[in-house]
């Protein structure tokens, strides 16, 4: 077992109000009664809105901030006693922190990471050598970190994470403000490693579904969801069409669709067409109207939220 | 072991980083060096007016001075990055720090070296060799106040910490950190010239005494071997205080997350 | 009139965000003279204590001249580095009274904390016995000196149009206030050839006279004071003016 928690919280104190010589406080949960195991090889995504939670979940199996309720272990160890023992085994990227030297060029930290994990130099040169192929990030690795792109950079982050060959990958938000190539190639990236966990979070659950065969859902620090992807593959998410016609659409077909709205750019939506009906919509469309451009999309996230809340409510 | 070769890897990343500002570094070694000859200056200007302080002569307070600025040439050169610590924590680097297999704080203060620094280093060793010649100590004498310096840098870098410490706990006093740079001040100068009750607080509580005056009293003048003992002693006991401070302070943090 | 009082009003505004770092500044003044004060003590153990107290009332002031008085320098060279230099070229007025009068107010902050706890101990010192005409005079070359160290500052600023880095020049207008303007030590206490030179150059006229004036007050010291003040600060006002006149025109056909 990589991961065990139980009834996990977290509480902080936020500022109310701000006087001249002393503060206003209230507490609130940012995490509660989370119980989860993750194991060997599991896959995870964690997902949730902006403060949801993750992070403090993230910190919290890091060792690096302390529980207020439950109980947490990481590699069967408490984590906070033991988070330098656990460090070794533990690669961690964090989208908006950077672990790299500003100044000098990225290989510049991965040896002085060699040094911190103590990698052995045979091993160290292979790992770094290959990580950079598969990242194709060879080319920049001699360069100032401060003259790279973001894209450039997150990589070098991956390679910086991955130098000891790390039991546990942790990725907090990896993937903030890259653009679709470079996200793409990160994925298959990650496809790629074999032999690791890997927790992986965004606000993106289709981004972590390309990557993660296990889906956990936070939401204003509950756990509200833990599936595997196939699962939730199965789940009837309602889809919305948009598409955009040079033409005026007839009347009986606007009759036929009576929740379908013309958007302000001109352009028509239906939303909410369960599964089962989305082909038959989608080829009526295509059929009868001279469409200029057609997107479906899925919003799993905001439906997901919206519809375990109310289970609960219930 | 392992941190000591960890402390090599620091040491020549750090440089490597220096190295890049060439010009500038040339510019700040030489300012340096020029500040601290007109130091020596104004001092020997006070030398004009009377021909002993409290008994010491111009030889023997340079002595202090050259003492102090080289403990504090080698907290600048090597410990400097502990005055940022509350940066580390404003804006969520630290978090980056704890996850690595390393000491934290041994981390911390080797992320960055100053740069001018280098400058004083090399002023404060050339100008205590200069004077013990000046006052025929022995060569060993020399060398034994290197070692003590060493460990009396550890007073500084304690200083540095706790400044941090108070400054986080205080909620936004950081510039109390640059402190540290007063007390170097202090440090300059024969516990001698001070009231009574500040030399009991520059030897017990803040013990910046420790760090020149002392050393030179005890070394210099009375040839108490014993003290070579004691001094580092006192130090690390000092910075070990401090550290326990320092680890109370990271559970606060790992406690509340700010 | 009415844009000067509004820069002050954004000096002050600064300087009141920035109050954790004048407790600080507070602070470390208070250190400092300690250590004065009791190096001096030392020296001056024997003589009369006249002495001692002038000597220590003239080592604050000085101090206070420090930490009130501008560090226009790094201001200039900021805006040059970070290209801003080009909007205030922009603006109907001349770069040097924006920074003169958002410094002003700046300055009173730091004079209304720092100021009065200094001027309180200086006042102790002396036993709360201080002639009016003393203050009248330290008050008015000291506004002069102000003028004439923002002058300075400006000069130097200018410099890193070709510089591009202060550092460098800064530690050696440090290293020469120290020791020919008389900030860190008595001046009268000089050898008396540099006390002969310090006399002809700029830099005692903004620390050194003053305080001069402080300890011995006279009125032939005062009009020739501010005589000299007054020349250096015209002098260094068409300096700058020419020098940035020139900067400016030759960085924009370097810039292209
Ligand atoms: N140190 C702290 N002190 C007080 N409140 C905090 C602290 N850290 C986080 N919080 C609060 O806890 C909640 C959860 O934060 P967390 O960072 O875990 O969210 P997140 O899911 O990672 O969000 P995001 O997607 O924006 O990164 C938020 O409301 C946040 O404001
Ligand atoms: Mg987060």
């Amino acid at each position: 077992m990589i991961i065990k928690t139980k009834n996990l919280a977290k509480r902080y104190r936020k500022v109310k109000a701000a006087k001249l010589f002393h503060k206003e406080y209230r507490t609130f949960y940012a995490l509660k009664n989370v119980s989860l195991e993750i194991h060997q090889g599991d896959y995870v995504g964690l997902v949730g809105l902006n403060g949801s939670g993750k992070s403090t979940l993230i910190k919290m199996i890091l060792g690096i901030l302390q529980p207020d309720g439950g109980i947490i272990k990481t590699f069967d160890k408490d984590p906070l006693n033991n988070r330098q023992k656990n460090a070794a085994k533990i690669g961690v990227v964090f989208g908006q922190r950077s672990q790299l030297r500003w100044d000098l060029p990225a290989m510049d930290t991965f040896k002085l990471n060699r040094e911190i994990y103590q990698v052995p130099e045979r091993v160290f040169i292979k790992r770094v050598t290959k990580l950079a192929q598969m990242l194709q990030a060879t080319e920049f690795l001699e360069q100032p970190v401060r003259t790279l792109s973001l894209g450039q950079r997150m990589k070098a982050e991956f390679i910086a994470a991955l130098i000891h060959d790390p039991e546990l990958l942790i990725l907090d938000e990896p993937t903030i403000g890259l653009d679709v190539l470079t996200k793409n190639n990160i994925t298959q990236f990650l496809q790629q490693l074999t032999d690791k966990t890997i927790i992986f979070t965004s606000h993106d659950l289709d981004e972590v579904a390309k990557v993660c065969s296990r889906i956990l859902i936070l939401n204003k620090g509950k756990l509200v969801l833990d599936q595997s992807i196939q699962e939730l593959a199965e789940l009837d998410v309602p889809a919305s069409i948009t598409f955009t016609s040079a033409d005026k659409l007839s009347a009986d077909l606007i009759k036929q669709w009576p929740n379908m709205v013309q958007l302000e750019n001109g352009s028509y939506q239906i939303a909410k067409i369960k599964q089962a009906n989305l082909k038959e919509v989608l080829s009526t469309i295509t059929a009868r109207i001279p469409v200029a451009n057609i997107e479906v999309k899925s919003n799993k996230l905001e439906y997901l939220l919206a519809h375990l809340t109310r289970q609960e409510v219930q | 072991m392992r941190y000591l070769k960890l402390l090599a890897t620091y040491l020549k990343i750090n440089l490597k980083a220096i190295a890049i500002y060439d010009l500038d570094f040339y510019f700040a070694l030489a300012g340096m060096i020029i500040q601290n000859v007109l130091n020596i200056v104004a001092l020997r200007f006070i030398f004009n007016i009377v021909p002993r302080i409290k008994g010491y002569s111009f030889a023997q307070l340079l002595l202090t001075y050259a003492l102090a600025t080289l403990a504090f040439a080698i907290f600048r050169c090597f410990f400097i990055n502990a005055l940022n610590i509350s940066d580390y924590i404003h804006d969520g680097r630290l978090d980056t720090i704890l996850i690595k297999p390393v000491n934290p704080l041994f981390q911390l203060v080797n992320e960055r070296v100053d740069e001018d620094a280098w400058g004083d280093l090399i002023v404060a060793l050339l100008l205590l060799i200069i004077v013990d010649m000046q006052l025929h100590n022995p060569w060993y004498i020399t060398a034994m106040f290197i070692f003590i310096s060493l460990f009396t840098s550890l007073i500084f870098l304690g200083l540095a910490v706790l400044g941090n410490i108070v400054a986080l706990l205080s909620n936004g006093l950081a510039n109390l950190v640059e402190t540290t740079f007063d007390f170097f001040d202090m440090s300059k100068y024969p516990l001698a010239i001070y009231s009574s009750t500040l030399r009991l607080i520059m030897t017990f509580i803040f013990p910046i005494g420790w760090v020149a005056s002392i050393p030179q009293e005890k070394i210099a003048v009375e040839h108490e071997w014993i003290w070579l003992l004691l001094i580092p002693a006192a130090c690390v006991f000092f910075f070990i205080l401090i550290y326990q401070l320092w680890r109370v302070f990271l559970q606060k943090y790992q406690s509340t997350g700010s | 009139m009415k844009y000067r009082l509004m820069l002050i009003k954004v000096g002050i505004k600064k300087g009141l965000a920035s109050k954790y770092a004048l407790i600080f500044w507070l602070f470390s003044t208070l250190i400092s003279l300690t250590v004065q004060y009791f190096l001096w003590q030392a020296v001056l153990t024997g003589k009369p204590t006249s002495e001692f107290q002038q000597t220590i009332s003239y080592l604050i002031l000085m101090q206070l001249l420090t930490v009130l008085f501008p560090k226009t320098s790094y201001e200039v060279n900021d805006k040059i580095r970070s290209g801003n230099i080009a909007l205030d070229l922009l603006k109907p007025v001349a770069i040097a009274t924006q920074l003169l009068w958002e410094s002003i107010g700046y300055s009173i902050v730091k004079f209304a904390l720092i100021g009065t706890v200094d001027l309180l101990i200086c006042l102790w010192l002396l036993n709360f016995k201080i002639a009016l005409s003393t203050i009248l005079m330290v008050l008015v070359t000291g506004i002069l000196a102000y003028l004439l160290y923002f002058e300075l500052e400006l000069l130097l600023g200018t410099f890193s149009f070709y510089t591009y880095s202060i550092w460098g020049i800064s530690t050696f207008k440090e290293a020469i206030l120290l020791v020919l303007a008389g900030n860190m030590f008595p001046a009268n206490f000089y050898p008396a050839v540099i006390k002969r030179v310090a006399s002809f150059l700029p830099f005692q006229y903004s620390f050194g006279a003053v305080g001069m004036l402080a300890q011995k007050p006279s009125w032939a010291l005062f009009v020739q004071v501010v005589l000299i003040q007054l020349f250096y600060i015209i002098l260094f006002n068409v300096l700058f003016k020419i020098l940035f006149k020139r900067s400016v025109v030759s960085t924009v056909i370097q810039g292209g």
